[in-house]
């Protein structure tokens, strides 16, 4: 792996203030924040009244309505939280295939955790099937042919981005479930390489795997391309369907620079929001 | 476009070969992937063992397919018309006379002419004599033709260069340059051809006669000089191993000179040397001792029908004879019927007929044949033949009115001679035909001894050595060993032969290297010796090229190019291969 992780930080610092994540008006569990909790809190925004009960703040009871009625009754305001947050990283090497693909999943994987820790939210960065990553050495060396959720156990109401490129042979769903069980927010990126969405009829290859380093010795032309192209389509699209239908959100990004992945993909999916 | 050399087709072999190469061994541009199962209906092959494959159109295929094309071009020597390459042909005259100078400087200036060639020219070189040789070529590279220049060694008797200068002709087609070297002013200059003589007169001697005969008591060396030129004397020294039996200065008052030298008993190969002159090759003869050749006869006849024929006596007053009792080892056998011959015997058949059966006394007129080497000499006058009655197989060569009284039957494997005589009775027996009769037959049995037919041969003629065809026998295989070490395997065959080109003592080995006989070879030809008319001088062609203009081109252009594009083609190639996935 090169030691690019000063630049990458450089380019997460550059690009990760201009956005932010949108989690729209689901109500989360977390951390004091700026998003509406699922609980009751201090922020200044009303929820309810209900009746004082001996111990209640008398800076909450609702002395206008105890002028009118001559009952006690205190206000109760929204919780303001910042969400949980989780952000799912496929460690399987098949997201190394090319160092623009690697370099751009370790962006991603790093200015997810910073957007959600702008937001003053618990963020974590978790393995497919395993426990916590470092940002800082972040590596993609799994065998990854049938990756579990992780082994950590997920925080429940909070926000979970699982970032994979997908590239499954089996049916992707049960996974999802697993990933999504609990959570108030979901969205999956799919990471692929631009020479995996669209490759190039170069003639006659051996192709070797990046996980398991099975050889395949193929004649790319395009005809072959075209075929490609049917079956990654078909492969996309279920586990697109997979995702929105387990309410999730579903965003494909071609590997490039942080600023073009969020301008030409994220922001237009709706996982991110300018700042 | 034309295609010169064959071989040219057989490297186009090779791309037949690349593509199989390429359906069952492939090394291919590498790719890390990811979802491999995505491009699984793709593959080529499949996951188990390596196996034939369809074709892959890759750029190594085509890239090797037209390097191999190009290579087999070039190796095939394409000429894609216009004006050709330079053609020098050089006829060299192989007469010995060259020997005296004018080989060096003919060299020389053939040399000089093919450094001055220039790239792409072509060089053929032939030499002279009785049957023309190439030495290089046809369009050999000027490397290869100064190569062979080298080993050019003039050694011929006087000839006509007619014949090598028909065939310089033919080799140089319409735009060969025809260059014939030689030392002397041509008869009749060839008007197609320059001519370049490169000899200068001289006085010369030679060793004209040499012989070695027997003489009571030992032998006697016979010898002739002559001497060409203002020469008064000739000095020539006789020796024999290390050992000068004589040195001696005789005058040439004639421009010859005779000597005998008595040889003392015993003495084995004779060398007589003439004083260095301008001329070595006929300045030395060699003279081997005298070949012995005994016929072996084998008489298989009754002792009372020998002693009738008197056969003890008459084989016994023939020099050169012994009896063999080993029939298939005899060249002559005496029988009363016939049997089985090997290669090169005579069997002679006494057969008149039954002893009971009836006679005739002939008394002639007989016919003979006379051209016949059994009947040489043979008269039969006054002879009284007592034949029986019956016919001889063969060709009739004595014949009594309708009675053929001896006859020659010609086999595969040798000759019977059949005579039909009852020796009890008539006089031929006690004529003097009888022992001449025998003499014939015994002399030409003796050519079919095994061994040397010669030991003395003038270079230029064939040295033959017979073989015995006995199985196991040391002459199954034969190497010729000339004087300087060359060995030339003889072919199969009861007479093998072969035609010195150097003069000295040349050897016959047999199988495990045993030495079965010597041939002595030296030069003779008095027309060569004879060096006052040699002269140095050119004469031009008078006749123009036959090939349109003058330009000449660079003839390995083509070759060039095509090597350059069969570089490019591999080096191409070969980075293609060595590219690997980014």
């Amino acid at each position: 792996m090169p030691d690019d992780s000063g630049s990458v930080r450089l380019e997460v610092a550059a690009a990760v203030g201009r956005y932010r994540l949108a989690l729209g008006s689901v109500r989360f569990r977390g951390r004091s924040g700026a998003r509406r909790g699922r609980s009751v809190g201090s922020s200044m925004e009303f929820l309810d009244f209900r009746d004082y009960v001996p111990g209640d703040d008398l800076r909450h009871v609702d002395w206008r309505s105890y002028a009118r009625s001559e009952q006690l009754r205190v206000r109760l305001h929204q919780e303001e939280v910042a969400p949980h947050t989780d952000v799912l990283v496929d460690t399987s090497a098949s997201m190394a295939t090319t160092p623009g693909k690697e370099r751009a999943a370790r962006v991603l994987a790093l200015a997810l955790l910073h957007w959600a820790q702008r937001e003053g939210a618990a963020a974590r960065l978790l393995a497919l099937g395993g426990g916590r990553l470092d940002a800082g050495s972040l590596s993609f060396v799994e065998a990854g042919d049938r990756p579990g959720p992780p082994a950590t156990p997920l925080r429940p109401n909070g926000v979970r981005v699982l970032l994979t490129d997908g590239l499954w042979p089996h049916d992707p769903l049960p996974l999802l479930r697993q990933c999504m069980a609990g959570a108030a927010r979901f969205a999956c990126v799919q990471l692929l390489d631009p020479w995996e969405l669209a490759p190039t009829a170069e003639g006659a290859l051996t192709l070797v795997d990046a996980e398991s380093g099975a050889r395949c010795e193929v004649q790319l032309d395009a005809r072959a391309v075209a075929a490609y192209g049917q079956r990654l389509q078909r492969l996309v699209e279920a586990l697109r369907a997979a995702v929105v239908g387990e309410g999730g959100t579903f965003v494909q990004v071609a590997a490039a620079g942080l600023g073009e992945m969020a301008a030409r993909a994220l922001l237009p999916a709706g996982l991110l929001e300018p700042a | 476009m034309t295609l010169l050399q064959p071989l040219g087709l057989l490297a186009l072999l090779a791309v037949p070969a690349i593509v199989v190469l390429h359906l069952f061994r492939r090394q291919l541009r590498q790719r890390r992937a990811a979802g491999l199962f995505l491009f699984a209906a793709d593959r080529l092959i499949a996951d188990a063992g390596r196996t034939r494959t369809r074709l892959l159109h890759t750029p190594s295929l085509w890239l090797e397919c037209l390097a191999a094309t190009l290579l087999a071009l070039w190796l095939a020597g394409p000429s894609f018309g216009g004006a050709r390459a330079r053609h020098l042909v050089f006829v060299l005259d192989d007469s010995a006379s060259m020997q005296a100078g004018a080989q060096a400087r003919a060299a020389a200036a053939v040399r000089q002419q093919v450094s001055a060639l220039g790239g792409g020219g072509v060089v053929t070189l032939l030499r002279t004599g009785p049957r023309p040789a190439v030495l290089a070529g046809p369009a050999a590279r000027p490397g290869d033709a100064l190569a062979a220049l080298a080993g050019w060694r003039p050694v011929q008797r006087r000839h006509d260069p007619g014949p090598a200068l028909d065939l310089a002709r033919e080799l140089a087609g319409d735009d060969g340059e025809i260059t014939f070297c030689t030392d002397g002013e041509p008869v009749v200059p060839p008007a197609d051809c320059d001519v370049l003589a490169f000899g200068a007169a001289l006085p010369n001697a030679a060793i004209l006669t040499a012989q070695r005969l027997p003489r009571a008591g030992g032998e006697e060396l016979h010898l002739r000089f002559g001497g060409f030129g203002r020469l008064d004397a000739v000095a020539f020294t006789v020796s024999s191993g290390e050992q000068a039996l004589l040195t001696r200065e005789l005058p040439l008052p004639d421009g010859f000179a005779d000597a005998v030298v008595a040889l003392p008993p015993g003495t084995r190969t004779v060398r007589v040397d003439l004083r260095a002159d301008a001329l070595p090759i006929d300045d030395t003869a060699w003279l081997l001792p005298l070949p012995e050749r005994v016929v072996a006869v084998c008489d298989l006849l009754p002792a009372e029908l020998r002693r009738q024929l008197a056969l003890d006596r008459v084989l016994a007053a023939i020099p050169g004879v012994r009896h063999e009792v080993d029939a298939p080892r005899a060249q002559l056998l005496l029988t009363d019927r016939p049997g089985a011959l090997r290669p090169g015997q005579c069997e002679v058949v006494l057969a008149p007929g039954a002893p009971d059966g009836e006679r005739d006394a002939w008394r002639g007129p007989f016919v003979i044949d006379r051209t016949h080497p059994w009947l040489l000499g043979v008269q039969l006058q006054g002879v009284v033949w007592l034949a029986g009655r019956r016919e001889l197989p063969g060709n009739v060569l004595v014949a009594a009115g309708a009675q053929a009284l001896l006859s020659e039957e010609v086999l595969d494997a040798g000759r019977r001679l059949w005579l039909d005589l009852d020796a009890r009775a008539g006089n031929l027996v006690r004529a003097p035909d009888w022992p001449v009769l025998w003499a014939n037959v015994v002399e030409r049995a003796r050519l079919e001894v095994a061994g040397a037919e010669a030991n003395e041969v003038l270079l230029g003629e064939e040295a033959r050595y017979r073989r015995a065809l006995l199985a196991g026998g040391p002459d199954t295989e034969i190497t010729f060993v000339a004087p300087d070490g060359t060995r030339v395997a003889a072919a199969p065959g009861r007479v093998v032969g072969f035609v010195p080109t150097t003069p000295g003592l040349h050897r016959v080995l047999g199988r495990d290297g045993t030495e079965l006989a010597q041939i002595a070879a030296r030069f003779c030809d008095p027309a060569e010796s004879d060096l006052r008319d040699l002269t140095t001088g050119s004469w031009p062609r008078t006749a123009p090229l036959r090939r349109a203009g003058a330009a000449v081109r660079d003839d390995g252009s083509e070759r060039r190019w095509l090597a350059l594009v069969v570089l490019l083609c591999l080096a191409a190639d070969w980075w293609w291969l060595h590219r690997r996935s980014p």
